[in-house]
């Protein structure tokens, strides 16, 4: 767990089960065994649902191989298809119900709006950040969302600018902001560094 | 008292907007001492002298008229400048009723509300604007109750929920900003909106505040004074049209320096709302140019001496970087080193 640059950053506390909760659902769109293994090892009580975007190609991973008897695994080809299984999930949840998000911002934070559209509560979710640490941005100028992105500087997909990645996370977008680096000199553009992998 | 608006001016385009010697007179000007640091320094939004900005809750000035058709020309050409997540209506009436109530007493030859149970009459008469609405029904006003309203007053608000112990913006009518984005921003709790300030959050700056904040009162609003300075007279420093003024940074010379830099001092109230509890913070924007402030050279005497000794990291986040320098030598010739004193007074 890193200390954000900006207060707005999401800080990611190590994913416990929350267990005041009597339904669980787990949505995870990276690999990562060790986390598979620790939250696996002592399940909790109530039903758990795990939603698990893969690449069918990858086969067994640790998110399916030692899932706990009462666990329900529901496989997802794409990040699409994974938000479409946890929207009926959402739709049907019961009061008592934990949301995990665990996977690269963009993923979790696209699962967490869902959430809230379902007037879910902050405390009633927990996110863990694995997997890339690519960053969705979000263009002050034009309102695209340019995904996956690892350079501080990226050309908007959506108006084509070359926009600085600020700290500055808004959960309800789900993405930091950019804005245009070269706004004041035109054409003042520095080369743009890899940071986040 | 009545005010002389001047309707014609321009806060874009040909930059018209000038200050009379009355309006510089009653600046804010907000720095006590010769260095200028971050503190909590919120004060009682108690009634202050004739004639100063904080003698009403609002403050209405010569340039209300033509401040507001500026504030629909941004909200023409980007109405997201106005957002309100929907369950803030509550909030968005006592707002209404705030503002209303306020202008109605302090202002009367300006503004006259008439109230018959929720039958409601309105009267804003330098926009020449008659409204009749039923209080609480939203399908009686031309648009939604805070746009209504903030359409009609002076400054930038900001409506904020109270919850879990934290206040969340979650609403907004933000056309004059220090550049920051209601549309990203919107939904925010205190300390992630905050979030880009620099050195304040580790000198608990936000902490304190927020604690102070949460049990604010009724009936007993707070203020407090914040700053940064803008190239030219415009109101829209938004990151959305940063493209459009960014530029102007750059435009800063010796000779043009008295005219173009102008210091830009938002006077910030803090109102608590009756029905929501929620809260209406109005950020109510002034800017003076160097020229105007060393009418009185006290002023320019301390200015120069803030710019010199603020801390990189602010001068970094306000953007002030690539003219500080020739600001100061402008201002320079005004200082003779002699001792000020504390206190923000012109003379």
């Amino acid at each position: 767990m890193s200390t954000p640059a900006t207060k707005s950053q999401p800080v990611y506390p190590e994913l416990e089960w929350d267990r005041t909760g009597t339904h669980h659902i787990l949505f995870v769109a990276a690999e990562d065994a060790a986390l598979a293994r620790r939250l696996y090892a002592s399940p909790p009580a109530g039903t758990l649902t795990v939603i698990h975007v893969a690449d069918p190609a990858a086969g067994e991973t640790a998110w399916n191989k030692d899932l706990p008897p009462q666990a329900l695994h529901l496989a997802a080809p794409s990040l699409g298809d994974g938000l479409k299984l946890l929207n009926d999930a959402l739709y049907v949840a019961q009061m008592g119900t934990r949301i995990y998000l665990a996977g690269p911002e963009d993923a979790i934070w696209q699962a967490s709006q869902m959430a809230d559209g379902y007037g879910v509560g902050r405390d009633e979710v927990r996110h863990a950040q694995i997997g890339s640490k690519a960053r969705p941005v979000f263009c002050v100028h034009c309102r695209t969302i340019t995904r996956g992105v690892h350079t501080n500087l990226v050309a908007c997909s959506g108006c084509d600018r070359t926009l600085f990645v600020r700290d500055h996370f808004s959960r309800r977008l789900g993405a930091y902001m950019g804005f245009q680096i070269d706004a004041e000199v035109p054409g003042d553009v520095p080369a743009a560094e890899v940071i986040y992998p | 008292m009545s005010i002389a608006f001047k309707p014609d001016e321009t806060f874009r385009g040909d930059y018209s907007y000038r200050n009379s010697p009355v309006a510089i007179r009653r600046f804010p000007f907000p720095f006590p001492q010769d260095q200028y640091m971050y503190s909590v320094n919120i004060e009682p939004h108690t009634k202050g002298p004739a004639g100063s900005v904080f003698e009403n809750a609002f403050d209405i000035d010569e340039h209300y008229v033509a401040e507001m058709r500026d504030r629909a020309i941004t909200l023409e050409r980007d109405p997201g400048r106005c957002m309100s997540l929907p369950h803030m209506i509550d909030a968005e009436w006592d707002t209404l009723e705030l503002i209303m109530e306020s202008l109605a007493r302090d202002y009367p030859d300006l503004f006259q509300l008439h109230r018959d149970g929720a039958r409601w009459s309105w009267i804003n008469r330098p926009l020449g604007l008659e409204q009749t609405f039923t209080f609480g029904d939203v399908a009686t006003l031309p648009c939604p109750p805070f746009e209504y309203i903030t359409r009609q007053c002076q400054g930038d608000f900001v409506i904020m929920d109270q919850r879990d112990n934290d206040l969340w913006a979650d609403s907004g009518m933000i056309t004059s900003q220090a550049d920051w984005s209601l549309m990203f921003d919107v939904g925010m709790s205190f300390k992630e909106w905050h979030g880009p300030v620099p050195l304040a959050h580790d000198m608990g700056i936000f902490e304190r505040a927020l604690k102070y904040l949460l049990m604010l009162q009724q009936g007993r609003p707070v203020r407090r004074l914040n700053w940064t300075m803008t190239i030219n007279p415009r109101l829209d420093t938004s990151p959305e049209t940063y493209p459009e003024w960014g530029p102007d940074r750059t435009t800063v010379t010796p000779d043009n320096v008295g005219d173009k830099v102008h210091l830009r001092v938002e006077l910030q109230g803090l109102f608590r709302l009756p029905r929501s509890n929620g809260m209406l913070f109005s950020i109510r924007g002034y800017l003076a140019s160097l020229n105007d402030l060393a009418t009185h050279p006290r002023w320019a005497k301390r200015l120069h001496r803030v710019l010199t000794t603020l801390p990189n990291e602010l001068a970094e986040y306000k953007g002030l970087v690539r003219y500080r320098q020739t600001a100061i030598d402008w201002l320079a010739k005004f200082d003779d080193g002699a001792d000020l004193g504390t206190g923000t007074q012109p003379e």
